[in-house]
């Protein structure tokens, strides 16, 4: 060895360093092109100018008439907050069940849960429509919320169960021999240990639901539009209105990113929980 | 506000004095009495600065019928989906709907045929050029009228043109050998190509013009796949040729798409584009263009082989059957498609307060009209040049999928491949769909 | 026991659900894919063929829409492609996302300010992904030609998106992009969950990282592994929006996923009918796929 053990630690420390700065620029890059462009003004969008006069016209523009983001925004909202608020916990139960017993005809439920997936969505998407039709719900955040159920379920179940499955199951076990039930071991001891788990499917649903656009191009009409749908919105006769659709584009990422920062402690909590164990 | 309000007067003055003077008849051949008052029209339209207008005017209407409307803008993106779950829906929430001229054979059974009306009203469809009235016609009836209607034009760079002693290209060899001085002389595009296929078949615009021009057709009498005869192949070849043999082309030409081309031709990056009169007005923009007026200038499409065919489109607008206001929505179609109205909002250029710029008419008397050309550069006399031997794509309701097919293989040639193989293979399959479809 | 109730009652809830929000349009699809449903003629569906008392002779007709697809050439030419962008993209991102997960697992100041950016890609809308990446590609005004200038010049020259192999490069690309950092995140937290005893006491065992890894992480971390790798095979196999956005399946069809091509054949060429039959042509081997990550996953139990 000419290099001591200490520098070529040193060196191995630098090439992650390095390493982990060009996976950070790759991801960045594309982002500040959109974040740019939505400061920028229609006549700059074309000019790869690294100096511009920014200016905050777009985000007023896209929140008046015609397009009325704030409109989408709420629709979005409400829609991914009551598709993950109503599958996450039913999912969290399925797949405590699946991770810890022994179920009649598991693997079929299985199977046949996640190759629904496997199914393109445009399949999935024409008996709703007909159904709602039907119903006269056509055009409304119910509609919307009940199709993404059928995207969201299959995933939270099957990503939760990963989680638990990966948790010792000792620990539950020290606790019902400790004479505590079935519903008291759960809410006391695999809740919280589950819980960054439960989480990163919360908001990987969350996002889906969010940037759901296939279903909602064909259910919505006027009423219920959401963002990703209304970023057609931004596609004229002229071309592409790209100034607009960056700045659309910040509204459509700022609350994932605030999200994400908010739950950031909970990945941390998982990782010390892994740690003191 | 004010100026909505003003317009509404004005709607209102009009509307009064067409009463007084004459026994209740009202313009536009529309119904008095207001039989329809109280109703409300749901009309899905295609978003565009000349629809935009149209509605910033509907209060003259509104006072001359007292028939609500009620708009939904819709981008073209999502707009043929909109349209057919209009269609599948069939519940008339949507009275009127606006599409593009190729859906319709497509939409055809489920849109009101207006031809019994047209006579009890004595319109004539005849009002609009040729192409236009027949991208309006299903199997012999009519279904709606053509409101947005586009001929082909060759925009270049006037400029640059001069500075090199050329002249507005008359034909395809003059644009090829006008691309290559510029493309050498300038060091940017020649000719703003759009080989992309989008979905929407834009590739197929300017194939149309060399396959007319060499006499040859998309299908035959028998409904059979046509352009592959010899001549029809040649006039392919040319087409692709003009990226892959000559090389005039702007970057991108393969993946580029219509609004790619326009968006080079605005930048400076391309000196000629063949593309949709309503497109001049963003070429010299400021806010999209780096153009100025005097840059900019448009002359007919060129001839390929001694001729000129060009190919039109347009976006009509019809009653929906489900509609449950069948007579009202006449009566808006009647008002939305008048000669006066159409006229005006390619004259005016401020609505209600919100500037519009459009130069798109649909009949022919607005395109001879000395106003309308004098406040638009005279482009719709050069319109009407272009539609006097014009086209529009065939209207059968397979046309979406053979079309795509077309499109496709369009595209794969322009990267070099082999365009008669290409061609050919499309053939196969567009039969194969036509004789599914029980053509043959 | 209680527990031999309980753990139906768990279950019951979300098997409703999904039966009721999958599994019964997907029956109705299934059913729709043995009539002609042609909304470019008709609103409604009708049966392909139908029973007569005097027999069965003309019962293919019943299966009319899959005996076209077996011979439709785009069909088969998008499950290639399909496979193709599959195999690459599930790759390419699985891996990329595991090695970088390893680099960020340790913590610190750096490391997890880098791990708040790795929500971003995933958050962006696919859609507005094609949009951008399409924009960016653009040779006279996009990011990357002027980034490939300076940095490769021999990539700056490239039409990406007009050549048949660089275009679908550039929608793999734009989809690792899109999922790496998202799969790392989740491997992250797959990490979070290695005993660390265990790997201590390797470690003092005067094991390797190598060893280390391969004995002690891998074993721990292949439950969350394997729903990467099921989540990204789905989505590669579904891969639509950005297909749309970014190729629209060209040059030719050369990028034309199996989504696109059967998005196009229901909502933009009217063949409802077909569209479900292809779907279900994919029904059998895709639930092999399913069965072999089954396996996988239930390696543990």
């Amino acid at each position: 060895m000419i290099f001591s053990r200490r520098f070529t630690q040193q060196l191995l420390d630098l090439l992650q360093f390095l390493i982990i700065l060009v996976a950070a620029i790759v991801i960045l890059v594309p982002i500040y092109w959109i974040v740019s462009g939505a400061f920028k003004q229609q006549v700059d969008i074309f000019q790869l100018k690294l100096l511009f006069t920014p200016t905050l016209e777009n985000f007023k523009i896209i929140f008046q008439d015609p397009y009325h983001l704030e409109e989408k925004l709420l629709n979005s909202t409400l829609i991914a907050f009551f598709t993950v608020i109503i599958a996450i916990p039913l999912a969290t139960m399925a797949a405590y069940s699946f991770s810890r017993f022994r179920l009649k005809g598991e693997r079929i439920m299985f199977v046949t849960i996640l190759a629904t997936q496997f199914v393109p969505a445009v399949v999935i998407v024409l008996p709703f429509f007909i159904l709602f039709r039907d119903l006269g719900i056509l055009d409304t955040r119910l509609a919307l919320v009940l199709v993404n159920l059928s995207l969201i379920m299959p995933f939270a179940i099957w990503m939760i169960k990963g989680f638990m499955d990966s948790i010792p199951i000792e620990t539950e076990e020290a606790a019902m021999v400790d004479g505590s039930s079935r519903i008291q071991v759960i809410i006391n001891v695999v809740v919280p240990m589950a819980l960054p788990g439960v989480i990163t499917a919360a908001i990987f649903c969350f996002i889906l639901a969010w940037n759901e656009f296939l279903f909602a191009v064909i259910i919505t009409t006027n009423k219920a539009v959401t963002l990703p749908v209304g970023l057609s919105m931004f596609h004229a006769e002229e071309g592409v209105l790209w100034h607009l659709i960056s700045a659309a584009g910040i509204m459509i990422m700022m609350p994932m990113f605030v999200l994400a920062t908010l739950i950031q402690k909970h990945f941390v909590q998982g990782m010390t929980m892994g740690a003191v164990r | 506000m004010l100026k909505k309000i003003m317009l509404f007067f004005a709607g209102l003055t009009l509307a009064s004095t067409v009463t007084l003077a004459g026994d209740n008849i009202l313009p536009y051949q529309l119904k008095s009495g207001k039989p329809y008052a109280g109703t409300t029209l749901n009309i899905l339209a295609v978003v565009t600065p000349q629809f935009k207008a149209y509605e910033l005017r509907d209060e003259e209407f509104e006072s001359l019928t007292g028939i609500k409307l009620n708009w939904t803008h819709t981008p073209f993106v999502a707009l043929q989906e909109k349209v057919s779950s209009v269609g599948v829906a069939a519940d008339g929430s949507f009275d009127v709907v606006n599409y593009l001229d190729s859906w319709g054979p497509s939409y055809a059974y489920w849109l009101e045929p207006i031809d019994a009306w047209l006579k009890r009203d004595g319109i004539d469809m005849n009002r609009y050029p040729e192409a236009f009235k027949k991208s309006a016609m299903f199997k012999g009836e009519t279904l709606g009228f053509p409101l947005r209607a586009h001929p082909q034009l060759m925009f270049y760079r006037k400029d640059l043109f001069d500075k090199h002693n050329l002249q507005a290209p008359k034909s395809w060899s003059d644009v090829v050998s006008a691309g290559k001085t510029i493309k050498s002389k300038e060091g940017i595009g020649g000719l703003a190509c759009y080989y992309g296929s989008d979905g929407n078949r834009q590739n197929l615009f300017i194939w149309l013009n060399f396959l007319w021009a060499a006499g040859a057709d998309v299908f035959d009498s028998q409904m059979k796949p046509a352009w592959t005869t010899s001549a029809g192949l040649k006039a392919t070849r040319d087409y692709i040729d003009l990226h892959t043999k000559h090389g005039i082309c702007g970057e991108g030409a393969v993946s580029n798409v219509e609004q790619d081309a326009r968006i080079q031709y605005a930048q400076g990056k391309a000196a000629m584009i063949p593309v949709w009169w309503w497109a001049y007005s963003g070429f010299y923009n400021p806010n999209q263009s780096t153009l100025s007026k005097d840059q900019v200038a448009f002359a007919g499409m060129p001839a390929y082989m001694g001729k000129t065919v060009t190919y039109a489109i347009s976006m009509p607008y019809s009653i929906s059957k489900y509609s449950k206001n069948k007579e009202a929505a006449w009566e808006f179609m009647k008002w939305l498609s008048n000669p006066e109205l159409d006229r005006r909002n390619a004259i005016e250029r401020e609505v209600a307060g919100t500037k519009i710029v459009n130069n798109v008419v649909t009949h022919t008397s607005s395109m001879l009209d000395a106003e309308v050309n004098a406040a638009n550069d005279n482009i719709q006399q050069a319109a009407a040049a272009s539609l006097k031997n014009s086209d529009i794509m065939p209207q059968i309701p397979e046309w979406p999928e053979v079309g795509d097919l077309l499109a496709s293989a369009i595209q794969k040639a322009s990267t070099g491949g082999d365009v008669d193989q290409l061609m050919k293979d499309a053939a196969k399959k567009a039969e194969r769909i036509l004789r599914r479809a029980g053509y043959y | 026991m209680r527990d031999r109730h309980l753990k139906y009652l768990f279950v019951l809830p979300a098997l409703f659900v999904v039966t009721a929000t999958a599994i019964w349009p997907l029956s109705q699809s299934f059913y729709l894919s043995f009539r002609e449903w042609k909304l470019n003629r008709a609103r409604d569906s009708k049966p392909l063929w139908e029973y007569q008392y005097d027999g069965l002779e003309n019962i293919a007709y019943l299966f009319d829409n899959y005996l076209y697809a077996l011979e439709d050439d785009l069909l088969w030419n998008s499950i290639r492609v399909t496979s193709i962008f599959t195999v690459a993209s599930v790759l390419a991102s699985v891996g990329l996302a595991l090695g970088l997960a390893l680099l960020l697992a340790p913590g610190g100041k750096f490391r997890l300010t880098v791990r708040t950016l790795l929500i971003l890609p995933f958050a962006m809308s696919p859609a507005l992904i094609g949009v951008s990446w399409r924009f960016m590609f653009q040779p006279d005004f996009g990011l990357f030609k002027a980034f490939f200038d300076v940095l490769i010049p021999p990539l700056a020259d490239m039409d990406w998106l007009g050549d048949t192999t660089l275009a679908m490069v550039a929608l793999v690309g734009s989809d690792v992009w899109h999922w790496t950092p998202y799969l790392t995140l989740v491997l992250i937290g797959g990490l979070a969950t290695v005993p660390q005893d265990a790997r201590e006491a390797a470690m003092i065992d005067g094991a390797g990282s190598w060893r280390v890894f391969m004995d002690v992480t891998l074993p721990s971390i292949l439950p969350v592994l394997a729903v990467c790798l099921v989540l990204k095979t789905i989505f590669s196999l579904k891969m639509f929006d950005q297909v749309y956005m970014l190729t629209n399946g060209g040059p030719g069809n050369s990028t034309q996923t199996l989504a696109h091509y059967i998005y196009f054949n229901g909502f933009k060429y009217y063949n409802m009918g077909y569209a479900s039959a292809v779907s279900y042509l994919l029904v059998i081997p895709m639930f092999g796929l399913t069965w072999i990550y089954m396996k996988l996953v239930f390696l543990k139990k």
